[in-house]
């Protein structure tokens, strides 16, 4: 399911940050990574950036990865997005450094126009607590219940993620009258309940948490809480009212999440 | 979930103490208030504004969006009152004895004083004075109401809550509108609604006053205020116990039908081409120059006449807004919120714009091509220039004795609209208050207007109720949002969801 990856570098990382991201990349199930840098097109830097890669790639394959590399020109998230079509990887990966409000609001964001445009899922891997055994591994999945069949569940089902605990969140709008308003709870209960089921967790092996407000103020707010060590999302192509100026939720959580998100395409399963 | 009495007798303490104050010590009050009023109106005045143009835009959207065809009701629910009955009951409520009062004297006392750019008097003055007059009492006020009204009618009869200011912020608030925050919210509603009705009441008292010492040369005193007080409050109990489907009904369809009479009648009898050419010009002006005259504060020149005329206005309507928003909301069940808006929006103002056409406009033609200062009037007593203006008419006494009967039927039921409201703001939203809260605010408002004639602190008052229209300002902001809030989840959630069951 997460078998191969792409990794995009801008070859500043350092290695302490590629290595802990490798490793946790690992307990996902990867085996395979395609190293990407997207740079300058000339024969100098040609050079450094693919000796600069084969480190890179050396570390990796210490760690029991099978790794190719690529150098592209071009537009960093449009190359990242057609490489990852192009070698068929089946999700991209970022060692996640936040900017300041500043940068990000003149420079933008590689991961969140990555997110927005890849049709493959996204990691953000903001450091790892999962090598760490004392501590439960807890995955956070935020859901709008409005999908069936999500292919979120089956990650969860998967063999490679087995989380300690599984924290099912919904954040509703609250309904404008109270009697709607407790429908409309007791219904969100009930379909956070089917989807524990569907994911085949025990009672003791998740919890249900359900919110109003924001939603991407709200998933943030809650991986900060529990806290999380991973959360995994869902993104719709389709953003209505404010959306396109604002940002997906998506993109937004990937930013502010105080831990790493996964975020999956909403095609890769089926929209009923 | 009900809220017990603690709004009733909180709002009683607040306004006893008000009129006691005003009682005791009315300089005091008349000092405190007149700073807090003009601080407000000083440092505030573009938030009304701002707030009254966003309350048009809103309303306008609503109108037209696909929210516009939700129901104030149950989906098959049908209109309660007939479009006559429905209209006269909002234009007896929202405008009514105001209307009578400043028909003629606001035109003619902008044509005095206009801003110190415009020189007073002049044929500018005059287009001045008509234009500001259509905008003071146009779109804008209506817009205020409609929000109110509409929050009010769409959270009780559609989605079952009591009508109460306060359950209009359910989607924002939660379960806390049935606790502190709710409960401080309906205080300032009822606060506001008392202050003001109590105000009107005395002012319309001084202009029938006025009116009588016109037609029957009684004395103009405050014995004769106050026995028109009293025949009034008996009256006006009287169909306050009767309720909404006969007593305030029929009034309102009676002032409804006299003030059409009297409206055909000077328009036949003035100066009628003059009329329609001013109707027509200060139409075409209004909505040529709508948004310039809506977002103007006129801060480089005339702003203190945008304070004392503009602004004090805006603050006035929100003032008033709970009062006709929650008498409006309870007659408008089973219309769709597209033909409220476009009802309440346009017939009351399109007849506003016609009484102020018809009375302004044969005002300014006495003043300008008859030589008859009538402006004079307006500025030293704006009570008396309506009857002024009747004596230079043929029938003038009968029309002076109509206008009278009408400023009665108007002042009635505003007291009786008020004194309705009063008692459902203080049962709960009961939309049969009970007789004891209903006797009690009538009485209680009553006196207040005597005896804040007597000390002089009604216009403390007035400013009082003003000052609480800045809160209130606040508050409607949040009720629009509360309202978008609720009606997208009515839409994405519940029709939505209809429709595509519709389907298959």
């Amino acid at each position: 399911m997460l078998n191969k990856v792409l990794i995009p570098l801008h070859l500043h990382e350092s290695k302490e940050r590629l290595s802990e991201m490798a490793e946790f990349l690992k307990t996902l199930g990867t085996e395979q990574a395609v190293l990407l840098h997207v740079g300058a097109a000339t024969r100098t830097a040609g050079e450094q950036h693919r000796r600069r890669l084969g480190e890179a790639a050396e570390l990796l394959q210490g760690l029991g990865f099978a790794t190719e590399t690529a150098v592209r020109p071009g537009s960093v998230q449009m190359e990242i997005v057609h490489a990852a079509e192009e070698f068929g990887v089946q999700y991209i990966s970022f060692a996640f450094r936040r900017k300041n409000w500043l940068k990000r609001a003149i420079m933008g964001s590689t991961v969140k126009d990555v997110i927005r445009q890849s049709d493959v899922p996204v990691f953000a891997h903001k450091g790892s607590r999962r090598a760490e055994s004392d501590k439960v591994y807890r995955v956070l999945y935020p859901t709008s219940l409005q999908w069936k069949g999500d292919i979120i569940v089956d990650y969860i089902r998967s063999k490679e993620f087995q989380p300690d605990e599984v924290v099912f969140l919904h954040v509703g709008k609250r309904a404008p009258d109270p009697v709607v308003e407790q429908q409309r709870r007791d219904r969100v209960d009930e379909q956070l309940e089917a989807t524990r089921r569907q994911c085949g967790l025990e009672e003791q092996e998740s919890r249900q948490i359900s919110v109003l407000g924001s939603a991407r103020r709200q998933i943030v707010r809650i991986a900060r809480r529990l806290p999380a060590d991973v959360v995994l999302l869902g993104k719709a192509d389709s953003t209505s009212g404010m959306g396109p100026v604002l940002g997906s939720t998506a993109e937004e959580v990937s930013y502010n999440a105080p831990c790493s998100v996964l975020i999956i395409p909403r095609d890769l399963g089926g929209q009923t | 979930m009900r809220k017990g009495p603690t709004v009733f007798v909180t709002s009683l303490v607040l306004v006893l103490s008000f009129v006691g104050l005003g009682i005791v010590v009315p300089d005091q009050l008349d000092k405190v208030s007149a700073a807090l009023h003009g601080a407000i109106i000083e440092h505030f005045g573009w938030a009304y504004l701002l707030a009254a143009f966003g309350f048009v835009l809103f309303s306008v959207y609503l109108a037209f969006s696909k929210y516009g065809r939700i129901k104030l009701g149950r989906d098959n629910e049908k209109p309660q009152y007939s479009y006559f009955s429905w209209f006269s009951m909002l234009f007896a409520a929202g405008m009514g004895i105001g209307l009578i009062f400043w028909g003629v004297s606001e035109p003619l006392s902008h044509f005095a004083n206009p801003p110190a750019y415009i020189e007073g008097g002049s044929g500018t003055a005059a287009r001045f004075a008509m234009l500001r007059s259509f905008f003071h009492w146009g779109i804008q006020p209506w817009a205020i109401y409609i929000v109110m009204s509409l929050s009010i009618a769409y959270f009780s009869f559609r989605r079952g809550m009591a009508p109460l200011i306060s359950n209009t912020f359910y989607p924002l608030l939660g379960d806390r509108v049935f606790g502190g925050i709710g409960r401080l919210i309906d205080v300032l509603a009822v606060f506001a609604t008392v202050f003001g009705i109590v105000t009107s009441l005395g002012l319309g008292a001084l202009q029938i006053n006025g009116g009588l010492s016109a037609v029957f040369g009684l004395p103009t005193n405050d014995t004769m205020t106050f026995i028109i007080i009293g025949v009034v409050t008996v009256l006006y109990m009287i169909s306050s116990m009767t309720g909404l489907d006969t007593g305030i009904q029929i009034l309102s369809k009676t002032n409804v039908l006299i003030a059409i009479l009297l409206l055909t009648f000077v328009f036949v009898v003035g100066p009628t081409s003059y009329i329609l050419d001013v109707f027509t010009t200060t139409v075409g002006e209004y909505v040529s120059e709508f948004v310039n005259l809506s977002l103007s504060t006129n801060p480089f020149e005339g702003y203190e006449w945008t304070k004392n005329w503009t602004l004090f206005y805006w603050a006035w309507w929100i003032s008033w807004s709970p009062f006709v928003g929650l008498f409006v909301a309870s007659i408008s069940r089973g219309r769709t919120i597209r033909e409220f808006i476009s009802g309440a929006l346009l017939v009351p103002t399109l007849l506003t714009f016609l009484w102020f056409a018809v009375f302004g406009a044969t005002g300014l033609d006495l003043q300008l091509n008859q030589g008859v200062d009538l402006a004079a009037s307006a500025v030293s007593d704006v009570t008396t220039v309506l009857f002024e203006m009747f004596s230079y008419l043929p029938l003038g006494s009968v029309l002076s004795l109509i206008a009278v009967l009408l400023l009665s039927v108007f002042f009635v039921t505003s007291a009786d609209s008020a004194t309705f409201v009063l008692g459902m703001m203080t049962s709960n939203g009961d939309l049969n208050p009970p007789m004891s809260k209903k006797l009690t605010w009538g009485i209680l408002q009553s006196m207040a207007a005597v005896i804040l004639l007597m000390s002089g602190g009604l216009e403390a008052l007035q400013r009082m109720a003003i000052v609480a229209a800045l809160p209130f300002t606040v508050v409607m902001v949040f009720m629009v949002l509360s309202l978008l809030k609720a009606l997208r989840y009515e839409w994405k959630y519940e029709l939505q969801g209809r429709r595509a069951g519709d389907r298959r």
